[in-house]
């Protein structure tokens, strides 16, 4: 099910409903059985089937996890379970994400030696989310073998976990650690939670339905000429730009939408996002953007492959090695390892550079280095938006070849009017970090809330489906 | 709520003055769009739905493909007691009024079920319904404007894959929209996708298309151009025809007039004579265009009526006529569609 659309709208009001309606103490346990059939609901509305394949993976991660407890720490059992927790759910991402671009490899790779083979192209529809929860059940095994968490004891905090239906689909990807609490905590109903829950949910949909879906529009309808030979380069810059904010407001959109909507519901989710395009390093970058990804992928890989404990080369290599596979991890294609490839140099290049820590560089570099992270970060998006790597390659000789043409104006004000949210955005962060400047007041915040809805009301543009919904 | 509800509460004071502003914006809103003259433009309303009767369904989106690919509700079973089944693009479905089609049918003692898809469908997708469900009218009519291209629409892709349960959520989100968009529209203009003053309903008994406050501005249709068209649709005519004798289906082929169609009343006579079927090409003088394609509904009766005479005259039809008395025996199940009383022709 899709946050922008009136079954989402039914599902929520029902749920809100029942929250009211049941006493918090005493029917704890039906709303929480009731937060889990909603989310059910919510998961089987796109592929009823793939409810299946959610109940599979976390089903062997509670088994194996119930049992490592009984196990000495380190022993060959502990071990042996934790395998089959991860051979279980990285088998089924690779089965349904990977199988095809894998096939298309291997034969390509064999027809170079002469050799035919034709495997099965199985053009499986990937199930809703599953990079996401795979991680998230991926997670709680690794972190009860690490014994730093105790297992669940009740199978429906473990579903619940996994199954919450606002970080479902897209995340924030949560860590059992930071979830499994909030279960048994007794949630009242109050108005200070659902008036910050609802302004979460609005922001979200303003975000996602005015900005996104609006620049998506005229992304869309650029970005197939955008490398063309008689392209205008400054268009083809003012494109890119764009689809940077597109997939920021998109993807931040979903985030406060779903945190929104777990704190009305009394739980709490990360945060995701923190105005990523002021970050003046790529390890900024990356504390800024997709905060719980980049966590997950620093915690349960980068860590565990050495980390920054080894050599400096080693360093570069498991840098490089965690932004590959993060970048895969958002789908299988050239376009989206090349984005992985180039933020893991860039992270490597800025650490071999000793640029990664700035407080004491002088302010010229400083503002420099910014530049540079995001003229990377765009590059980045380039390659990640585009279908394959030759048409962001023709896009990036475009910017490099010219020739830069002034914008017809009617186009460039709607680009601007349309961006103005996200750097207003940035531009309040930013008086916020520098000068340690409070957030909003509650009455400022209820009049940017009514401002927001009323211009989700009237300028939606056309609905798309949320960027990260492929992955 | 619990404990938080007094008028000194901060929440409280929030969101009275969030929802004062809201409504401020909405009512400014309002009265700008219809006092300040640069602001009018996003004073459209979207029509309410008025349905004929329950058995019409919103088809603006493509939920029609949804529909008949999937087998949702009674379209399909109607298809298949079909004795007369229309295919082709939008403009075949313009070009066949339901009024047309239903007087024909009692004339005749025929079913007729239009079958025809937007989006410049060509015949793999209806065809890969015919298949699907088994469908075996006994007459096809197929309007040769772009059909045997051999492509198919991204849309007809994705419909495909998605499962019969997508087609009820996307039948659910339009008739939800159908009823919401019309009140909405009447308090929040629309600045940026002002949403269609028109919309399309389809027939789930006989397939025929209800298009309502459809644009209207009368374009004569141009004399189409051969476009060397034939040489690429020979293959995919063959095949057609090759799975229509399977199914013991006799084609009749048609050029339905417009401004942009890709077809041309001598294409349709040439192809027929490749499959050896017939041609119903009727000429009709000073047609027009509501909105640059589609037949207006003028034009689309005089164009339908024609059609249809011609057609009563030829042997095909004849054969099936239940008014002719040569007409086989029917089933129990089409005299009660029909109306007709059993033993009754």
């Amino acid at each position: 099910m899709s946050f922008v659309s009136y079954s989402f709208g039914l599902l929520f009001l029902a749920i809100f409903f029942v929250r009211m309606a049941l006493d918090p103490v005493r029917h704890k346990g039906a709303y929480l059985a009731a937060v889990i059939v909603a989310s059910f609901v919510f998961y089987a509305w796109l592929v009823p089937a793939y409810v299946l394949v959610l109940l599979t993976t976390s089903g062997v991660d509670y088994l194996a996890a119930a049992r490592m407890p009984a196990l000495a720490p380190g022993s060959g059992g502990r071990k042996a379970l934790l395998v089959v927790s991860l051979a279980v759910n990285l088998g089924m991402l690779a089965f349904f994400k990977y199988f095809d671009f894998a096939a298309g490899n291997v034969v390509a790779l064999l027809q170079t030696f002469g050799l035919r083979l034709s495997p099965p192209h199985l053009e499986l529809a990937l199930p809703l989310g599953i990079s996401f929860y795979t991680f998230e059940s991926m997670s709680y095994t690794i972190d009860v073998y690490r014994d730093r968490i105790q297992p669940v004891r009740r199978l429906r905090d473990y579903v619940l976990f996994i199954g919450f239906f606002p970080h479902l689909v897209a995340g924030p990807i949560v860590r059992a650690r930071d979830f499994l609490y909030q279960i048994e905590r007794t949630r009242r109903p109050r108005l200070r939670v659902v008036t910050y829950g609802a302004y979460l949910m609005i922001r979200g949909f303003f975000l996602k339905l005015v900005v996104a879906d609006n620049l998506a529009t005229i992304v869309d309808a650029h970005w197939p000429r955008a490398g063309a030979e008689n392209a205008n380069a400054s268009l083809t810059l003012a494109i890119a730009v764009m689809f940077g904010l597109q997939i920021l407001c998109d993807f931040d959109g979903y985030t406060s939408i779903a945190r929104g909507a777990a704190y009305i519901l009394g739980f709490r989710l990360p945060v995701n996002f923190r105005a990523p395009y002021l970050a003046g390093t790529f390890r900024s970058f990356w504390q800024r953007w997709h905060i719980t990804l980049s966590r997950w992928l620093r915690d349960y890989l980068y860590v565990p492959l050495g980390g920054n404990r080894g050599s400096r080369l080693r360093t570069y290599a498991n840098l490089l090695t965690v932004m590959l596979l993060g970048g895969l991890w958002h789908g299988a294609n050239y376009t989206f390892l090349a984005w992985g490839a180039l933020h893991g140099f860039a992270l490597a290049g800025e650490r071999l550079l000793g640029l990664d820590d700035q407080r004491t560089r002088p302010r010229a570099v400083r503002i420099a280095w910014l530049l540079v992270v995001q003229a990377v970060v765009l590059v980045g998006w380039i390659f990640f938006r585009s279908a394959s790597v030759d048409g962001a390659l023709g896009i990036l000789r475009k910017l490099v070849a010219g020739p830069y043409r002034p914008i017809e104006p009617l186009l460039l004000l709607q680009m601007s009017l349309f961006a103005l949210p996200p750097i207003a955005g940035h531009v309040t962060a930013w008086v916020q970090e520098r000068y340690g400047v409070r957030d909003r007041s509650l009455v400022g915040r209820g009049l940017l809330a009514a401002t927001m809805l009323y211009a989700t009301c009237v300028a939606s543009g056309r609905n798309n489906a949320f960027i990260y919904f492929q992955f | 709520m619990r404990s938080s509800t007094s008028s000194s509460d901060p929440s409280l004071r929030a969101l009275v003055i969030a929802a004062a502003a809201f409504l401020c914006l909405s009512g400014g809103g309002c009265w700008g769009v219809r006092h300040v003259t640069a602001l009018g433009f996003a004073d459209r309303r979207a029509p309410s739905v008025e349905y004929p009767d329950g058995s019409w369904y919103p088809a603006l989106q493509g939920e029609d493909e949804y529909v008949l690919f999937h087998g949702v509700g009674p379209s399909i079973a109607h298809a298949r007691r079909a004795d007369i089944m229309i295919l082709g693009n939008s403009r075949t479905q313009f070009a066949f009024p339901s009024p047309a089609l239903r007087a024909f049918e009692a004339r005749h003692g025929v079913l007729v079920f239009s079958m025809g898809f937007p989006f410049a469908e060509s015949y793999l997708f209806p065809l890969q319904i015919i298949r699907k469900f088994d469908l075996r009218p006994r007459i096809v009519i197929v309007n040769v404007d772009g059909f045997f291209a051999d492509d198919e629409s991204p849309f007809a892709r994705k419909v495909r894959t998605d499962g019969r349960w997508a087609a009820m959520r996307v039948l659910f989100e339009s008739r939800v929209s159908a009823l919401v968009a019309p009140l909405w529209s009447r308090v929040f203009p629309s600045f940026v996708e002002p949403p269609s003053s028109f919309y399309l309903l389809r027939s789930s008994t006989h397939g025929a298309w209800l298009p309502m406050n459809w644009p209207h501005r009368d374009k004569t249709c141009r004399e189409p151009v051969d476009r060397g068209t034939l040489h690429r649709w020979r293959r995919s005519a063959l095949l057609f025809k090759e799975e229509m004798a399977r199914r013991r289906a006799r084609i009749v082929l048609t050029c339905i007039p417009s401004t942009a169609a890709e077809c041309t009343p001598e294409i349709a006579r040439q192809i027929a004579a490749l499959l050896h079927v017939a041609a119903v090409v009727p000429s009709v003088g000073a047609l027009s265009t509501g909105d640059g394609s589609h037949l207006c509904p003028g034009s689309a009766r005089r164009y339908a009526r024609a059609f249809l005479a011609d057609l009563e005259q030829l042997d095909e039809m004849r054969a099936i006529s239940r008014h002719d008395g040569t007409a086989p025996a029917r089933t129990p199940h089409r005299r009660a569609m029909l109306g007709g009383a059993p033993g009754a022709r």
